[in-house]
Protein backbone atom coordinates (compact mmCIF):
# COMPACT_ATOMS: atom_id res chain seq x y z
CA UNK A 1 0.00 0.00 0.00
CA UNK A 2 1.31 3.43 -1.06
CA UNK A 3 0.77 6.08 1.79
CA UNK A 4 1.27 9.73 0.49
CA UNK A 5 0.54 12.79 2.23
CA UNK A 6 0.63 16.33 0.54
CA UNK A 7 1.29 19.24 2.40
CA UNK A 8 -0.96 18.73 5.40
CA UNK A 9 -1.40 21.05 7.70
CA UNK A 10 -3.62 21.28 10.98
CA UNK A 11 -4.52 23.10 13.68
CA UNK A 12 -7.47 23.96 16.43
CA UNK A 13 -7.36 27.37 15.49
CA UNK A 14 -5.28 29.73 13.17
CA UNK A 15 -3.02 31.55 15.31
CA UNK A 16 -1.62 28.19 16.68
CA UNK A 17 -0.92 25.68 14.16
CA UNK A 18 0.20 22.64 15.39
CA UNK A 19 1.19 20.56 11.89
CA UNK A 20 2.66 22.79 9.05
CA UNK A 21 2.80 21.36 5.19
CA UNK A 22 3.82 17.96 5.53
CA UNK A 23 4.30 16.16 2.87
CA UNK A 24 5.89 12.65 2.41
CA UNK A 25 4.96 9.32 0.64
CA UNK A 26 5.40 5.51 2.49
CA UNK A 27 5.73 3.45 0.14
CA UNK A 28 4.92 -0.65 0.42
CA UNK A 29 5.20 -2.59 3.07
CA UNK A 30 7.59 -0.79 5.34
CA UNK A 31 8.64 -0.15 9.01
CA UNK A 32 8.22 3.13 9.60
CA UNK A 33 8.55 5.33 13.19
CA UNK A 34 7.63 9.20 14.08
CA UNK A 35 10.36 10.62 16.20
CA UNK A 36 9.60 14.06 18.06
CA UNK A 37 9.19 15.79 21.46
CA UNK A 38 6.65 15.68 23.63
CA UNK A 39 3.34 18.20 21.98
CA UNK A 40 5.58 17.89 18.40
CA UNK A 41 2.16 16.80 17.24
CA UNK A 42 3.62 13.51 16.32
CA UNK A 43 -0.18 11.77 17.99
CA UNK A 44 -2.12 14.66 15.69
CA UNK A 45 -0.43 13.28 12.73
CA UNK A 46 -1.42 9.90 12.79
CA UNK A 47 -5.44 10.99 14.04
CA UNK A 48 -5.03 13.37 10.50
CA UNK A 49 -4.01 10.50 8.37
CA UNK A 50 -6.87 8.06 9.94
CA UNK A 51 -9.52 10.68 9.56
CA UNK A 52 -10.39 11.45 13.30
CA UNK A 53 -8.73 14.98 12.77
CA UNK A 54 -9.56 17.29 9.55
CA UNK A 55 -6.72 18.34 8.04
CA UNK A 56 -6.17 20.83 5.46
CA UNK A 57 -3.87 18.81 2.09
CA UNK A 58 -4.56 16.02 1.08
CA UNK A 59 -4.11 11.93 2.32
CA UNK A 60 -3.92 9.48 -0.63
CA UNK A 61 -4.07 5.97 -0.02
CA UNK A 62 -3.21 4.24 -3.06
CA UNK A 63 -3.11 7.46 -4.82
CA UNK A 64 -7.03 7.82 -4.33
CA UNK A 65 -8.07 10.91 -1.97
CA UNK A 66 -9.11 9.72 1.85
CA UNK A 67 -12.29 10.90 1.49
CA UNK A 68 -13.18 9.07 -1.39
CA UNK A 69 -12.98 5.75 0.66
CA UNK A 70 -15.84 4.29 2.95
CA UNK A 71 -14.72 3.95 6.58
CA UNK A 72 -15.51 -0.24 5.48
CA UNK A 73 -12.80 -0.04 2.44
CA UNK A 74 -10.25 2.09 4.86
CA UNK A 75 -10.27 -0.61 7.28
CA UNK A 76 -9.37 -3.11 5.18
CA UNK A 77 -6.51 -1.30 4.21
CA UNK A 78 -5.35 0.45 7.65
CA UNK A 79 -5.94 -0.64 10.71
CA UNK A 80 -5.38 2.23 13.59
CA UNK A 81 -4.43 1.52 17.36
CA UNK A 82 -4.44 4.56 19.58
CA UNK A 83 -2.37 5.12 22.28
CA UNK A 84 -4.43 4.60 24.79
CA UNK A 85 -8.19 2.20 25.15
CA UNK A 86 -10.35 2.22 27.25
CA UNK A 87 -12.47 -0.70 28.12
CA UNK A 88 -15.70 -0.20 29.50
CA UNK A 89 -17.70 -3.56 29.35
CA UNK A 90 -16.12 -6.79 30.12
CA UNK A 91 -16.27 -8.41 26.32
CA UNK A 92 -14.83 -11.90 26.35
CA UNK A 93 -11.49 -11.41 24.90
CA UNK A 94 -12.48 -13.47 21.69
CA UNK A 95 -15.54 -11.17 20.89
CA UNK A 96 -12.76 -8.66 21.00
CA UNK A 97 -10.87 -9.82 18.30
CA UNK A 98 -13.38 -10.72 16.49
CA UNK A 99 -15.26 -7.40 16.31
CA UNK A 100 -11.48 -6.74 13.93
CA UNK A 101 -13.72 -8.74 11.45
CA UNK A 102 -16.46 -6.41 10.94
CA UNK A 103 -15.08 -4.71 7.29
CA UNK A 104 -15.15 -8.02 5.82
CA UNK A 105 -18.78 -9.00 7.17
CA UNK A 106 -22.13 -8.66 5.72
CA UNK A 107 -23.92 -5.30 7.01
CA UNK A 108 -25.85 -7.27 9.43
CA UNK A 109 -23.65 -10.44 10.01
CA UNK A 110 -22.42 -11.60 13.22
CA UNK A 111 -19.33 -13.77 13.46
CA UNK A 112 -19.39 -16.91 12.81
CA UNK A 113 -17.04 -20.11 12.25
CA UNK A 114 -14.76 -18.63 9.92
CA UNK A 115 -14.08 -15.58 11.92
CA UNK A 116 -13.78 -17.38 14.86
CA UNK A 117 -10.93 -19.63 13.63
CA UNK A 118 -9.13 -16.68 11.88
CA UNK A 119 -9.31 -14.84 15.14
CA UNK A 120 -8.13 -17.52 16.95
CA UNK A 121 -5.33 -18.24 14.53
CA UNK A 122 -4.23 -14.19 15.43
CA UNK A 123 -4.12 -15.22 19.22
CA UNK A 124 -2.36 -18.26 18.55
CA UNK A 125 0.53 -16.01 16.48
CA UNK A 126 0.35 -13.36 19.29
CA UNK A 127 0.57 -16.42 21.88
CA UNK A 128 -2.63 -15.21 23.98
CA UNK A 129 -4.60 -18.29 22.82
CA UNK A 130 -4.93 -18.92 26.47
CA UNK A 131 -6.82 -15.84 27.34
CA UNK A 132 -9.80 -16.58 25.10
CA UNK A 133 -12.56 -16.50 27.81
CA UNK A 134 -11.30 -13.91 29.71
CA UNK A 135 -13.04 -10.54 30.09
CA UNK A 136 -10.75 -8.24 28.13
CA UNK A 137 -11.18 -5.51 31.55
CA UNK A 138 -9.35 -8.41 33.84
CA UNK A 139 -6.01 -9.08 32.11
CA UNK A 140 -3.01 -6.70 32.38
CA UNK A 141 -2.29 -3.62 29.80
CA UNK A 142 0.34 -5.60 28.19
CA UNK A 143 -1.77 -8.92 27.17
CA UNK A 144 -4.66 -6.30 26.65
CA UNK A 145 -2.71 -4.67 23.92
CA UNK A 146 -1.92 -7.66 21.73
CA UNK A 147 -5.74 -8.45 22.37
CA UNK A 148 -6.09 -4.91 20.59
CA UNK A 149 -3.53 -6.22 17.78
CA UNK A 150 -4.81 -9.26 17.67
CA UNK A 151 -8.24 -7.72 16.49
CA UNK A 152 -6.23 -5.53 14.37
CA UNK A 153 -4.77 -8.54 12.55
CA UNK A 154 -8.12 -10.13 11.85
CA UNK A 155 -9.24 -6.80 10.17
CA UNK A 156 -6.30 -8.16 7.93
CA UNK A 157 -4.90 -4.82 6.98
CA UNK A 158 -2.11 -4.06 4.31
CA UNK A 159 -0.97 -1.36 7.43
CA UNK A 160 -1.34 -1.01 10.91
CA UNK A 161 -0.67 2.44 12.56
CA UNK A 162 -0.35 2.58 16.57
CA UNK A 163 0.47 5.47 18.44
CA UNK A 164 3.15 5.20 21.09
CA UNK A 165 2.47 1.31 21.05
CA UNK A 166 5.17 0.56 24.02
CA UNK A 167 4.37 3.89 26.01
CA UNK A 168 2.52 1.41 28.43
CA UNK A 169 4.69 -1.51 28.06
CA UNK A 170 7.84 -2.67 30.45
CA UNK A 171 11.03 -3.26 29.45
CA UNK A 172 11.11 -6.54 28.71
CA UNK A 173 7.48 -6.84 26.97
CA UNK A 174 8.78 -3.20 25.06
CA UNK A 175 11.89 -5.51 23.53
CA UNK A 176 9.09 -8.22 22.96
CA UNK A 177 6.74 -6.09 20.95
CA UNK A 178 9.49 -4.50 18.94
CA UNK A 179 10.41 -8.21 17.75
CA UNK A 180 6.71 -8.56 16.98
CA UNK A 181 6.47 -5.80 14.75
CA UNK A 182 9.68 -7.29 12.94
CA UNK A 183 7.68 -10.49 12.83
CA UNK A 184 4.68 -8.90 11.10
CA UNK A 185 6.83 -6.88 8.99
CA UNK A 186 7.50 -9.88 7.42
CA UNK A 187 4.55 -11.19 6.81
CA UNK A 188 3.98 -8.28 4.24
CA UNK A 189 2.33 -6.03 6.68
CA UNK A 190 3.21 -2.33 6.59
CA UNK A 191 3.94 -0.29 10.29
CA UNK A 192 3.72 3.01 10.95
CA UNK A 193 4.59 4.15 15.03
CA UNK A 194 5.06 6.80 16.91
CA UNK A 195 7.98 6.35 19.35
CA UNK A 196 9.74 8.42 22.04
CA UNK A 197 12.55 6.44 21.50
CA UNK A 198 15.35 6.71 18.49
CA UNK A 199 16.80 3.05 19.66
CA UNK A 200 13.60 1.51 18.60
CA UNK A 201 13.70 3.31 15.43
CA UNK A 202 17.34 1.44 14.87
CA UNK A 203 16.54 -1.58 16.23
CA UNK A 204 13.45 -1.49 13.81
CA UNK A 205 15.80 -0.40 10.96
CA UNK A 206 13.06 2.16 10.45
CA UNK A 207 12.56 4.46 7.49
CA UNK A 208 12.36 7.25 10.34
CA UNK A 209 10.43 10.67 10.36
CA UNK A 210 11.47 13.65 12.50
CA UNK A 211 9.14 16.08 13.42
CA UNK A 212 9.86 19.40 15.09
CA UNK A 213 8.04 22.39 15.88
CA UNK A 214 5.33 20.90 13.78
CA UNK A 215 7.14 20.59 10.63
CA UNK A 216 8.73 16.99 9.29
CA UNK A 217 12.31 18.03 10.03
CA UNK A 218 14.22 14.67 8.56
CA UNK A 219 13.20 11.84 6.83
CA UNK A 220 14.97 8.67 5.99
CA UNK A 221 16.77 5.36 6.87
CA UNK A 222 16.73 5.09 11.04
CA UNK A 223 20.70 4.97 10.36
CA UNK A 224 21.30 8.15 8.64
CA UNK A 225 18.53 10.11 10.54
CA UNK A 226 19.13 9.06 14.14
CA UNK A 227 22.69 10.87 14.66
CA UNK A 228 24.06 12.09 17.65
CA UNK A 229 23.74 15.36 16.06
CA UNK A 230 20.34 15.76 15.09
CA UNK A 231 18.92 13.69 17.96
CA UNK A 232 20.56 16.27 20.59
CA UNK A 233 19.34 18.98 18.26
CA UNK A 234 15.87 17.32 18.64
CA UNK A 235 15.79 16.56 22.05
CA UNK A 236 17.53 19.57 23.66
CA UNK A 237 20.20 17.70 25.22
CA UNK A 238 23.40 15.79 24.94
CA UNK A 239 22.80 12.55 23.12
CA UNK A 240 25.62 9.54 22.42
CA UNK A 241 25.15 6.49 20.22
CA UNK A 242 27.57 3.74 20.43
CA UNK A 243 27.62 0.13 19.79
CA UNK A 244 26.81 -2.90 22.44
CA UNK A 245 27.76 -5.75 19.94
CA UNK A 246 26.32 -5.57 16.81
CA UNK A 247 23.33 -3.43 17.78
CA UNK A 248 23.45 0.19 17.89
CA UNK A 249 21.81 2.06 21.12
CA UNK A 250 21.01 5.43 22.22
CA UNK A 251 21.43 6.99 25.45
CA UNK A 252 21.24 10.53 26.15
CA UNK A 253 22.59 13.09 28.93
CA UNK A 254 25.77 13.99 29.73
CA UNK A 255 28.83 12.01 30.09
CA UNK A 256 31.05 13.77 32.16
CA UNK A 257 29.22 13.41 35.21
CA UNK A 258 31.63 10.89 36.76
CA UNK A 259 30.55 7.56 37.09
CA UNK A 260 27.23 6.22 37.58
CA UNK B 1 -23.44 -32.50 37.13
CA UNK B 2 -22.21 -30.69 34.42
CA UNK B 3 -23.66 -30.37 31.12
CA UNK B 4 -22.28 -30.29 27.38
CA UNK B 5 -22.15 -26.77 26.52
CA UNK B 6 -24.90 -26.93 24.19
CA UNK B 7 -27.61 -28.18 26.33
CA UNK B 8 -26.24 -25.42 28.69
CA UNK B 9 -27.21 -22.67 25.86
CA UNK B 10 -30.67 -24.32 25.15
CA UNK B 11 -32.23 -24.97 28.49
CA UNK B 12 -31.12 -20.84 29.37
CA UNK B 13 -32.82 -19.96 26.92
CA UNK B 14 -35.78 -21.87 27.64
CA UNK B 15 -35.22 -20.04 31.19
CA UNK B 16 -35.64 -17.10 29.37
CA UNK B 17 -38.61 -17.71 27.73
CA UNK B 18 -40.53 -19.18 30.12
CA UNK B 19 -39.89 -16.67 32.92
CA UNK B 20 -42.09 -13.87 31.72
CA UNK B 21 -44.55 -16.66 30.34
CA UNK B 22 -44.71 -17.59 33.65
CA UNK B 23 -44.92 -13.76 35.07
CA UNK B 24 -48.01 -13.04 32.58
CA UNK B 25 -50.10 -15.91 33.31
CA UNK B 26 -49.58 -15.39 37.33
CA UNK B 27 -49.91 -11.48 36.98
CA UNK B 28 -53.43 -12.44 35.07
CA UNK B 29 -54.82 -14.20 38.41
CA UNK B 30 -53.77 -11.33 40.79
CA UNK B 31 -56.05 -8.31 41.00
CA UNK B 32 -58.25 -6.74 43.59
CA UNK B 33 -61.73 -8.03 41.88
CA UNK B 34 -61.20 -12.19 42.91
CA UNK B 35 -61.34 -14.72 39.47
CA UNK B 36 -60.95 -18.17 40.57
CA UNK B 37 -57.33 -19.43 38.93
CA UNK B 38 -58.98 -22.11 37.24
CA UNK B 39 -62.20 -19.34 35.46
CA UNK B 40 -58.90 -17.09 34.55
CA UNK B 41 -57.32 -19.67 32.34
CA UNK B 42 -61.04 -20.92 31.09
CA UNK B 43 -61.17 -17.14 29.95
CA UNK B 44 -58.15 -17.18 28.12
CA UNK B 45 -58.41 -20.51 26.32
CA UNK B 46 -62.46 -19.43 25.81
CA UNK B 47 -61.27 -16.43 24.09
CA UNK B 48 -58.52 -18.32 21.74
CA UNK B 49 -60.90 -21.21 20.93
CA UNK B 50 -64.26 -18.96 21.18
CA UNK B 51 -65.75 -20.88 23.60
CA UNK B 52 -66.33 -19.80 26.90
CA UNK B 53 -68.72 -21.76 29.42
CA UNK B 54 -71.67 -20.18 30.54
CA UNK B 55 -71.01 -20.36 34.06
CA UNK B 56 -68.43 -17.80 34.16
CA UNK B 57 -69.64 -14.26 34.48
CA UNK B 58 -69.14 -11.44 31.78
CA UNK B 59 -68.04 -9.25 34.38
CA UNK B 60 -65.01 -11.55 35.08
CA UNK B 61 -64.07 -12.32 31.26
CA UNK B 62 -64.15 -8.78 30.46
CA UNK B 63 -61.96 -7.81 33.94
CA UNK B 64 -59.66 -10.49 32.71
CA UNK B 65 -59.30 -9.88 29.02
CA UNK B 66 -60.11 -6.21 28.78
CA UNK B 67 -58.54 -4.42 32.14
CA UNK B 68 -55.68 -7.26 33.57
CA UNK B 69 -54.81 -8.25 29.85
CA UNK B 70 -54.19 -5.17 28.30
CA UNK B 71 -52.43 -3.43 30.97
CA UNK B 72 -49.84 -6.47 31.20
CA UNK B 73 -49.16 -6.00 27.61
CA UNK B 74 -48.59 -2.65 28.51
CA UNK B 75 -46.44 -3.97 31.39
CA UNK B 76 -44.55 -6.27 28.88
CA UNK B 77 -44.22 -3.53 26.28
CA UNK B 78 -42.40 -1.36 28.98
CA UNK B 79 -40.34 -3.27 30.58
CA UNK B 80 -38.72 -4.96 27.17
CA UNK B 81 -38.70 -1.91 26.07
CA UNK B 82 -36.90 0.28 28.76
CA UNK B 83 -34.40 -2.02 29.33
CA UNK B 84 -33.28 -3.01 25.61
CA UNK B 85 -33.22 0.95 25.50
CA UNK B 86 -31.30 1.38 28.85
CA UNK B 87 -28.70 -1.55 27.75
CA UNK B 88 -28.11 0.61 23.69
CA UNK B 89 -27.67 3.91 25.46
CA UNK B 90 -25.21 2.54 28.52
CA UNK B 91 -23.35 0.81 25.25
CA UNK B 92 -23.35 3.71 22.89
CA UNK B 93 -22.45 6.30 25.83
CA UNK B 94 -19.96 3.49 26.87
CA UNK B 95 -21.53 4.28 30.45
CA UNK B 96 -22.85 2.20 33.25
CA UNK B 97 -24.58 5.03 34.16
CA UNK B 98 -26.82 6.03 30.96
CA UNK B 99 -30.35 5.12 30.94
CA UNK B 100 -33.54 5.25 28.10
CA UNK B 101 -33.84 9.03 29.49
CA UNK B 102 -30.51 10.05 29.11
CA UNK B 103 -31.38 11.94 25.74
CA UNK B 104 -33.94 14.09 27.59
CA UNK B 105 -36.94 11.97 26.31
CA UNK B 106 -38.75 11.21 29.38
CA UNK B 107 -38.73 15.32 30.23
CA UNK B 108 -39.63 15.72 26.04
CA UNK B 109 -42.85 13.47 26.41
CA UNK B 110 -43.82 14.42 30.01
CA UNK B 111 -43.99 18.38 28.78
CA UNK B 112 -45.90 16.75 25.43
CA UNK B 113 -48.59 15.08 27.71
CA UNK B 114 -48.67 17.84 30.44
CA UNK B 115 -49.44 20.41 27.43
CA UNK B 116 -52.34 17.81 26.09
CA UNK B 117 -53.62 17.62 29.73
CA UNK B 118 -53.61 21.45 30.00
CA UNK B 119 -55.69 21.82 26.71
CA UNK B 120 -57.90 19.15 27.86
CA UNK B 121 -57.41 16.88 24.91
CA UNK B 122 -58.47 13.35 24.95
CA UNK B 123 -56.17 10.97 26.01
CA UNK B 124 -54.91 9.45 22.59
CA UNK B 125 -53.95 12.86 21.96
CA UNK B 126 -52.04 13.11 25.09
CA UNK B 127 -50.37 10.18 23.83
CA UNK B 128 -49.47 11.29 20.34
CA UNK B 129 -47.70 14.36 22.38
CA UNK B 130 -46.25 12.88 24.45
CA UNK B 131 -44.29 10.55 22.15
CA UNK B 132 -43.64 14.10 19.70
CA UNK B 133 -42.47 15.73 22.10
CA UNK B 134 -40.21 13.06 23.19
CA UNK B 135 -38.69 12.47 19.87
CA UNK B 136 -38.46 16.53 20.00
CA UNK B 137 -36.20 16.67 22.79
CA UNK B 138 -33.75 13.91 21.41
CA UNK B 139 -33.91 15.89 18.52
CA UNK B 140 -32.99 19.25 20.42
CA UNK B 141 -29.95 17.13 22.21
CA UNK B 142 -28.61 16.12 18.94
CA UNK B 143 -28.62 19.91 17.35
CA UNK B 144 -27.84 21.05 21.08
CA UNK B 145 -24.64 18.50 20.48
CA UNK B 146 -24.06 19.59 16.90
CA UNK B 147 -21.08 18.77 15.08
CA UNK B 148 -19.41 17.51 18.19
CA UNK B 149 -21.99 15.01 18.67
CA UNK B 150 -19.42 12.34 18.29
CA UNK B 151 -18.15 12.81 22.11
CA UNK B 152 -19.98 11.37 23.80
CA UNK B 153 -20.14 13.35 27.04
CA UNK B 154 -21.25 15.63 25.15
CA UNK B 155 -24.35 13.95 24.07
CA UNK B 156 -24.32 12.95 27.44
CA UNK B 157 -24.48 16.72 28.80
CA UNK B 158 -26.97 18.05 25.91
CA UNK B 159 -29.29 15.84 27.13
CA UNK B 160 -29.33 17.04 30.52
CA UNK B 161 -29.74 20.65 29.33
CA UNK B 162 -32.61 19.65 27.16
CA UNK B 163 -33.78 17.31 30.36
CA UNK B 164 -33.70 19.92 32.32
CA UNK B 165 -35.36 22.80 30.08
CA UNK B 166 -38.58 20.88 29.57
CA UNK B 167 -38.28 20.28 33.42
CA UNK B 168 -38.89 23.16 34.07
CA UNK B 169 -41.35 23.96 31.10
CA UNK B 170 -43.20 21.16 32.83
CA UNK B 171 -43.19 23.32 36.01
CA UNK B 172 -44.12 26.07 34.67
CA UNK B 173 -47.56 23.92 33.29
CA UNK B 174 -47.83 22.94 36.90
CA UNK B 175 -48.34 26.20 38.09
CA UNK B 176 -50.57 27.04 35.86
CA UNK B 177 -53.00 24.00 35.75
CA UNK B 178 -55.78 24.33 37.51
CA UNK B 179 -55.19 22.35 40.89
CA UNK B 180 -58.33 20.45 41.28
CA UNK B 181 -58.82 18.40 38.18
CA UNK B 182 -55.85 19.11 35.86
CA UNK B 183 -52.55 19.54 38.24
CA UNK B 184 -53.35 15.90 39.89
CA UNK B 185 -53.71 14.46 36.51
CA UNK B 186 -50.38 15.54 35.03
CA UNK B 187 -48.83 14.22 38.42
CA UNK B 188 -50.19 11.18 38.26
CA UNK B 189 -49.06 10.64 34.70
CA UNK B 190 -44.91 12.09 35.53
CA UNK B 191 -45.03 9.22 38.23
CA UNK B 192 -45.71 6.53 35.59
CA UNK B 193 -48.64 4.35 35.45
CA UNK B 194 -50.12 1.83 33.31
CA UNK B 195 -53.45 2.22 35.04
CA UNK B 196 -56.45 1.72 32.41
CA UNK B 197 -54.50 0.52 29.85
CA UNK B 198 -56.57 -0.29 26.65
CA UNK B 199 -55.92 -2.36 23.60
CA UNK B 200 -56.20 0.51 21.38
CA UNK B 201 -53.04 2.59 22.85
CA UNK B 202 -50.99 -0.37 22.44
CA UNK B 203 -51.86 -1.00 18.74
CA UNK B 204 -51.09 2.24 18.22
CA UNK B 205 -47.51 1.96 19.34
CA UNK B 206 -47.03 -1.93 18.63
CA UNK B 207 -46.14 -1.05 14.74
CA UNK B 208 -43.26 1.11 15.72
CA UNK B 209 -41.99 -0.75 18.74
CA UNK B 210 -41.90 -3.75 17.02
CA UNK B 211 -39.64 -2.02 14.28
CA UNK B 212 -37.65 -0.34 16.62
CA UNK B 213 -36.38 -3.88 18.24
CA UNK B 214 -35.76 -5.23 14.96
CA UNK B 215 -33.74 -2.33 14.14
CA UNK B 216 -31.64 -2.77 17.01
CA UNK B 217 -31.45 -7.11 17.11
CA UNK B 218 -30.00 -6.27 13.19
CA UNK B 219 -27.56 -4.09 15.14
CA UNK B 220 -26.64 -5.97 17.57
CA UNK B 221 -23.29 -7.20 16.61
CA UNK B 222 -22.49 -3.60 15.70
CA UNK B 223 -24.03 -2.08 19.26
CA UNK B 224 -20.98 -4.31 20.72
CA UNK B 225 -18.27 -2.89 18.52
CA UNK B 226 -19.68 0.94 18.96
CA UNK B 227 -19.75 0.25 22.73
CA UNK B 228 -15.87 -0.34 22.56
CA UNK B 229 -15.18 3.74 21.34
CA UNK B 230 -15.61 6.11 18.39
CA UNK B 231 -12.15 5.62 16.94
CA UNK B 232 -12.12 1.93 17.16
CA UNK B 233 -15.33 1.34 15.80
CA UNK B 234 -14.43 3.75 13.35
CA UNK B 235 -10.65 1.86 12.66
CA UNK B 236 -13.05 -1.09 12.52
CA UNK B 237 -14.54 0.09 9.76
CA UNK B 238 -17.41 1.15 10.80
CA UNK B 239 -19.27 4.29 9.40
CA UNK B 240 -19.85 5.34 13.52
CA UNK B 241 -22.21 8.46 12.66
CA UNK B 242 -24.39 6.62 10.91
CA UNK B 243 -24.63 3.97 12.81
CA UNK B 244 -24.63 5.66 16.23
CA UNK B 245 -27.45 7.81 14.64
CA UNK B 246 -29.75 4.88 13.68
CA UNK B 247 -29.09 2.68 16.77
CA UNK B 248 -29.91 6.42 18.68
CA UNK B 249 -33.23 6.87 16.77
CA UNK B 250 -34.83 2.84 17.12
CA UNK B 251 -33.94 3.28 21.17
CA UNK B 252 -35.53 6.72 21.74
CA UNK B 253 -38.76 5.64 19.37
CA UNK B 254 -38.20 2.66 21.86
CA UNK B 255 -38.55 4.85 24.73
CA UNK B 256 -41.18 7.57 23.55
CA UNK B 257 -43.44 4.89 22.66
CA UNK B 258 -43.30 3.14 25.74
CA UNK B 259 -43.30 7.00 27.67
CA UNK B 260 -46.41 7.89 25.61
CA UNK B 261 -48.21 4.83 26.95
CA UNK B 262 -46.92 4.05 30.89
CA UNK B 263 -45.79 7.65 31.71
CA UNK B 264 -42.32 8.28 32.91
CA UNK B 265 -40.99 4.98 34.75
CA UNK B 266 -37.51 5.26 35.98
CA UNK B 267 -35.30 2.62 36.82
CA UNK B 268 -36.05 -0.09 34.79
CA UNK B 269 -33.35 0.97 32.02
CA UNK B 270 -31.17 1.27 34.54
CA UNK B 271 -31.17 -1.58 36.90
CA UNK B 272 -32.01 -4.73 34.54
CA UNK B 273 -29.59 -4.16 31.66
CA UNK B 274 -26.66 -4.64 34.89
CA UNK B 275 -28.24 -7.62 35.85
CA UNK B 276 -28.41 -9.25 32.74
CA UNK B 277 -24.47 -7.92 31.93
CA UNK B 278 -23.91 -9.83 35.44
CA UNK B 279 -25.90 -12.89 34.73
CA UNK B 280 -24.37 -13.01 30.85
CA UNK B 281 -21.83 -10.89 29.81
CA UNK B 282 -22.25 -7.09 27.64
CA UNK B 283 -22.23 -9.07 24.62
CA UNK B 284 -25.22 -7.12 23.19
CA UNK B 285 -26.55 -10.34 20.86
CA UNK B 286 -27.08 -11.70 25.00
CA UNK B 287 -27.69 -9.01 26.68
CA UNK B 288 -31.30 -7.45 24.10
CA UNK B 289 -32.87 -11.09 24.85
CA UNK B 290 -32.11 -11.56 28.30
CA UNK B 291 -32.70 -7.31 29.32
CA UNK B 292 -35.97 -8.10 27.59
CA UNK B 293 -37.06 -11.13 30.01
CA UNK B 294 -35.68 -9.88 32.57
CA UNK B 295 -37.18 -6.69 32.27
CA UNK B 296 -40.73 -8.03 31.61
CA UNK B 297 -40.44 -9.87 34.74
CA UNK B 298 -39.23 -7.24 36.91
CA UNK B 299 -42.08 -5.22 35.33
CA UNK B 300 -45.13 -7.61 36.11
CA UNK B 301 -44.07 -8.05 39.46
CA UNK B 302 -43.91 -4.89 40.25
CA UNK B 303 -47.25 -4.13 38.34
CA UNK B 304 -48.17 -6.72 40.68
CA UNK B 305 -47.70 -4.87 43.87
CA UNK B 306 -48.94 -1.83 42.75
CA UNK B 307 -52.17 -3.05 41.88
CA UNK B 308 -52.84 -5.13 44.79
CA UNK B 309 -50.45 -4.02 48.00
CA UNK B 310 -53.02 -1.52 48.90
CA UNK B 311 -56.88 -0.76 48.05
CA UNK B 312 -55.94 2.29 46.18
CA UNK B 313 -53.26 1.67 42.99
CA UNK B 314 -49.68 2.82 43.71
CA UNK B 315 -47.92 4.47 40.66
CA UNK B 316 -45.51 2.07 39.02
CA UNK B 317 -43.17 4.77 38.94
CA UNK B 318 -42.70 5.35 42.37
CA UNK B 319 -42.45 1.95 43.24
CA UNK B 320 -39.90 0.67 40.14
CA UNK B 321 -37.64 4.05 42.33
CA UNK B 322 -38.04 1.93 45.65
CA UNK B 323 -37.21 -0.81 44.40
CA UNK B 324 -34.88 -0.50 41.79
CA UNK B 325 -32.10 1.72 43.70
CA UNK B 326 -31.72 -0.66 46.59
CA UNK B 327 -30.79 -2.97 44.22
CA UNK B 328 -28.74 -0.75 42.13
CA UNK B 329 -26.90 0.31 45.31
CA UNK B 330 -26.34 -3.78 46.09
CA UNK B 331 -24.63 -4.07 42.54
CA UNK B 332 -22.56 -1.13 43.56
CA UNK B 333 -21.23 -2.18 46.68
CA UNK B 334 -20.76 -5.74 45.45
CA UNK B 335 -18.69 -3.86 42.72
CA UNK B 336 -20.33 -5.09 40.29
CA UNK B 337 -20.56 -2.13 38.94
CA UNK B 338 -18.35 0.34 38.60
CA UNK B 339 -18.65 4.51 38.47
CA UNK B 340 -16.67 5.51 35.98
Amino acid sequence: MRLELQSLSFGYDESRMILQDISFALEGSGVFCILGQNGTGKSTLLKCIVGEEKATGRVLVDGRDYSKYTQRELARKIAYLPQTHVPTFPFRVIDVVMMGRSAHMRYFASPGAAELKLAMDNMEFLGIERLRDKPYTNISGGERQLVMIAAALTQQPEFLIMDEPTAHLDFGNTHRFLDLVLKLNENGIGILMTTHFPDQALYLGAETLVLKDGTLWKNGAAKDVVDEQGMSDLYGLPVHIGRIGSRRVCVAGEFENGER
Amino acid sequence: MTLPANTKKVWGAMLFILLPVFCILVSLTLGVYRISVPNVFQILLGKMTGNIPEEIKAIEISMVWDVRLPRILGAVLAGCGLSIAGGVFQALFSNPLADPYTLGVSNGAGFGAALAIVLSFSSMMIQLSALCFGIVSVGLTFLLAGRKRRAPVTMILSGMLVSAFFASLVSLLKFTADPQEKLPQIVYWLMGSLTGLRYSKLLVVLPGFLTAVVVLHLYRWRINILSMGNREAKSMGLNVRRDRTMVILASTLLTALVVSIAGIIGWVGIVIPHLARMIVGPDFRKLMPVSASLGTCFLLIIDDICRTLTAQEIPIGVVTGIIGIPIFLYFILREKVSWA
